[in-house]
């Protein structure tokens, strides 16, 4: 059974419409991220099953209920903030145990599982202390523990770990993980962070400008996306303008506008003279210098390194190639060698890993 | 937050009480226009009598002069006197830095009665009781710590880093002050000297205990006056002043907004 | 290099100098010589001789008549603050949480007028408002709320009705800034917790929120104790209150060694209020994002 469900939910502030049509699903245990850029209106739909607004049309039923008409201390839901929103005049314990004693759980009992949840989040020892007194990261633990100890049907995050520096948010992303798969409890996850979200979650939801633009499992996000906005915000993509010049059996020819000829992948039929574009991750692209032998199947361009960048685990080149097209290669550090400025290199890949997109109508340049 | 039933009753409550603010500065105006030579309300008739009464009254519009005068001289020496300490408060770290803040900002806290009888005592002894000057030093320690607490508000609110950017580009101290601080402070400045001119044109317990038979300024008059008679002549006056005032708090307003405060 | 005309170090004191020498002049003089006045004797007639008496303190506050004005001025001081209070802190909390800062603005404005009206003004309109014939009393006759006018004016309950109106902004503009320090999730977090708007009022807000009241409700308080105009022609001559009494000494009676006293007792109570109120707004530090 789905324990959150979300019906044609529409939200507007004023003239603007912030979510548009908003459907989704959330079975028990599952993990959904909502991803997307600022203002993609991410957080008001958190904020809409939360009951903190309400929508405009639409429902939001939690665990068979309509929870549409409820105010928030009605719904069964826990949420942690970015900032956290800890209590700063109660001690971690009293902070912890507020929703049980608003449910007028009994003391001996309120202290136990206030107590558990403080073991989930390997907090016990601070229980007597002030939010103030804590670290970033203890903080956003007491949080967490508050928001499960009054075990929710659905648990809600609002870009909980952007305030943590970077190896702390690491950590959390495993831990938030693991805390969330013994719980079993449906939990929505709000990040603008790509990163996160094809880490932590099940399923990821993809939002721009007020609308679902993919959902899928994380590989599905990446390997395979659904539209030209899902394809340049999730990680970085080559994308070459041209249309398709001829069509050999199974494959095609790309002619890029640039000028160079590309074997298209294989797939479906496209009709010679479509416009379009291919599009090629930079972790597909091989880096070849003079000596190397390019591999056979693979489309090829010749250019200039221009830009080297290293970044310890991965190396990023910037190619400008003949053709004038920029590329950007990917090519992981361990191989120990650093191509410099200025060097002449072909650029290569298989060309099934490419993908071509036909430009629909009203999409113009990618 | 849209759950809560009572909105409406909140709406009431609020619409209530900022009508209990404008109630006493509302009310004066129909009461000017009366055309009835005594004080009821509601008022009669459709009158500028009141107005040109007032106007023809003797020692009102000799204390009106006097308070318009008062109260320029006083903007003018207050404001200077005044953004000169906040400067050095705000910007130089001295030695009893706070101590003299404390006490600059002091006379606002003392009660008026108490400023009075110890400046009529004062001011007696060294024979500046019931003269213009006497009044302009009074209303001067008054209206100070109004324009310095405007003023610091404004310096704080200004990065030091901008004079130190323009500096870095070759400004001398002076020409940073000139070009640089001075135009970035000036509406701190100018709200500053305007709250100079109304607290001084509106000062009024002070006064009673410098001012005389002979010398007397407006808020004075008008308070001897409501308590001997009531006719509409006040109301008149008190519309004047209220003009005045709104006039001065627009003026603030557009120059510094109130989200300073 | 510039060249140096004044060392650097006395700059802070050249721009000293004026308010120094304007405040030792025409402040701090005024107040010791009302100091030194406090303990010279008075014969009746208006004379005063120069000593180092306590009488006057003494016969202030051990005079039953005396501790009646006293114990007046406290009273008044109180209810003044409850007034403020229960009108303020509403209107506070929502100037607070609006989201437009039009509505802001606008409040603000309007809480700022009757500061910056003159006393006369003010206490005129009251005149007219609280009179037998005036149109509350007209309003509260129409909707049959009482049976004949009340008599508010020359009565301390006009005296308070129209000092709440003009510190009423006062405790608004003290609790106000401490209401918006409070971070908005924090009544979010609560309400996902299960506790409904007056829970997390009394849980969450209200605490929080006390270092403003007490600030506000402190400041109130001294401003009514100090209060001499509305008083005086709201409430005639029945409100005997300390700053009226004061007046009375000085320029009715001529007791100046008396006035003196009852004003450094005044301005005692003043300052030490004055004091605590800083330190409680030092208790905003426990308030606001985690």
């Amino acid at each position: 059974m789905s324990q959150l469900i979300l019906k044609g939910v529409r939200k507007s502030f004023g003239k603007t419409v912030a979510v548009h049509d908003f459907d989704l699903e959330v079975a028990q245990g599952e993990f959904v991220a909502l991803l997307g850029p600022s203002g993609c209106g991410k957080t008001t739909t958190l904020r809409v099953v939360a009951g903190f607004e309400r929508p405009d049309a639409g429902e939001v039923r939690i665990r068979g209920e309509s929870a549409t008409d409820k105010p928030p201390y009605r719904r069964d839901i826990g949420i942690v903030f970015q900032s956290y929103a800890l209590f700063p005049h109660m001690t971690v314990l009293d902070n912890v145990a507020y929703g049980l004693r608003m449910r007028k759980v009994p003391r001996g009992e309120c202290r136990e599982r206030v107590r558990t949840a403080l073991q989930l989040v390997h907090l016990e020892r601070l229980d007597d202390r002030y939010p103030r007194q804590l670290s970033g990261g203890q903080q956003q633990r007491v949080a967490v523990a508050r928001a499960v100890v009054i075990r929710p049907s659905v648990l809600l995050f609002d870009e909980p770990l952007s305030n943590l520096d970077a190896r702390l948010r690491q950590e959390m992303r495993r831990e938030l993980r693991q805390l969330q798969r013994s719980l079993r409890i449906a939990t929505i996850f709000v990040t603008h962070d790509q990163e996160e979200a094809l880490s932590m979650a099940d399923r990821v939801v993809v939002m721009n400008a007020g609308r679902i633009e993919q959902v899928g499992t994380p590989e599905e996000i990446y390997a395979r996306p659904a539209s030209p906005f899902v394809l340049a915000f999730i990680g970085e993509c080559n994308i070459l303008p041209g249309t398709i010049s001829a069509v050999e059996g199974e494959r095609g020819v790309f002619a890029a506008a640039s000028g160079a000829k590309l074997r298209l992948p294989p797939g479906p039929a496209v009709r010679p003279g479509t416009p379009g574009t291919l599009a090629i991750r930079p972790e597909d692209l091989l880096l070849l210098t003079a000596e190397q032998v390019t591999p056979p199947g693979c489309n090829e361009l010749t250019g200039t390194v221009t830009t080297v960048t290293y970044l310890g685990s991965v190396c990023h080149y910037q190619i400008r190639a003949e053709s004038g097209d920029s590329l950007l290669v990917y090519e992981q550090g361990g191989r120990g060698r650093r191509v410099a400025e200025g060097i002449s290199v072909r650029v290569a890949w298989r060309a099934e890993l490419a993908t071509f997109r036909p430009e629909a109508a009203g999409e113009g340049g990618a | 937050m849209r759950w809560r039933p009572g909105a409406i009753f909140n709406a009431a409550f609020q619409g209530l009480t900022y009508l209990y603010l404008l109630a006493p500065i509302l009310i004066v105006i129909p009461v000017s226009f009366s055309s009835a030579t005594y004080l009821v309300f509601p008022p009669r008739g459709f009158s500028l009598r009141w107005y040109a009464n007032f106007f023809s009254l003797q020692e009102l519009t000799d204390a009106l002069i006097l308070s318009a005068r008062l109260a320029a001289s006083v903007a003018l020496a207050s404001t200077t006197i005044g953004t000169m300490a906040a400067f050095a408060l705000v910007r130089h770290r001295m030695v009893g830095r706070e101590l003299l803040r404390t006490l600059f900002l002091s006379p606002m806290v003392m009660p008026g009665v108490v400023l009075g009888i110890g400046m009529l005592i004062f001011f007696s002894r060294i024979r500046l009781i019931h003269t213009f000057w006497g009044l302009f030093f009074a209303h001067l320690v008054v209206t100070l710590p109004y324009v310095i607490r405007t003023v610091s508000a404004t310096l704080q609110g200004f990065p030091r880093a901008v004079e130190e950017a323009a500096a870095s580009l070759g400004g001398t101290p002076l020409t940073v002050f000139w070009t640089v601080t001075l135009p970035i402070v000036k509406p701190g400045v100018m709200a500053g000297a305007i709250f100079a001119f109304i607290i001084s044109f509106d000062e009024l317990v002070i006064s009673i205990f410098l001012t005389g038979p002979l010398l007397s300024t407006l808020p004075v008059q008008i308070y001897n006056y409501i308590e001997f008679t009531s006719d509409p002549t006040l109301a008149a006056i008190s519309v004047i002043l209220i003009l005045l005032t709104v006039a001065a708090v627009s003026l603030v307003e557009r120059f510094v907004g109130f989200t300073h405060f | 290099m510039t060249r140096r005309v004044v060392p650097p170090s006395a700059v802070p004191w050249l721009l000293l100098a004026p308010i120094l020498a304007l405040l030792a002049l025409f402040f701090v003089s005024p107040v010791a010589i009302l100091a030194r006045f406090s303990f010279y004797l008075a014969r009746p007639g208006g004379q005063m001789i120069p000593a180092w008496v306590l009488q006057n303190y003494t016969r202030f506050l051990t005079d039953s008549f005396h501790l009646g004005v006293l114990w007046n001025t406290i009273v008044l001081g109180l209810w003044v603050t409850a007034v403020c209070l229960i009108l303020g802190y509403p209107l506070a909390y929502s100037l607070a949480r609006t989201r437009s800062t039009r509505r802001r603005s606008l409040g603000l404005t309007i809480l700022l007028i009757p500061l910056m009206t003159s006393v006369v003004v003010r206490s005129y309109g009251w005149l007219i408002l609280l009179a037998s014939s005036g149109p509350i009393n007209r309003l509260l006759l129409a909707l049959g709320l009482v049976d004949h006018p009340l008599q508010l004016l020359f009565k301390p309950q006009g005296v308070v009705v129209a000092l709440a109106e003009v510190l009423l902004p006062f405790m608004v503009l003290s609790i106000m800034p401490v209401l918006q320090g409070i971070d908005p999730h924090l009544e979010e977090a609560s309400q996902s917790l299960g506790a409904g708007p007056i829970q997390t009022f009394r849980q969450v807000v209200l605490p929080l929120s006390l270092p403003g009241v007490a600030a506000g409700s402190i400041l109130v308080f001294v401003l009514t104790i100090s209060a001499f105009a509305t008083p005086r022609l709201v409430g005639g001559a029945t409100t005997h209150v300390m700053s009226i009494f004061i007046y009375d000494q000085a320029l009715g009676v001529f007791n100046w060694p008396f006035g003196s006293a009852v004003s450094m007792l005044l301005l005692l109570v003043v300052l030490g209020l004055t004091w605590l109120q800083g330190r409680a707004l030092e208790g905003r530090g426990i308030g606001g994002a985690g």
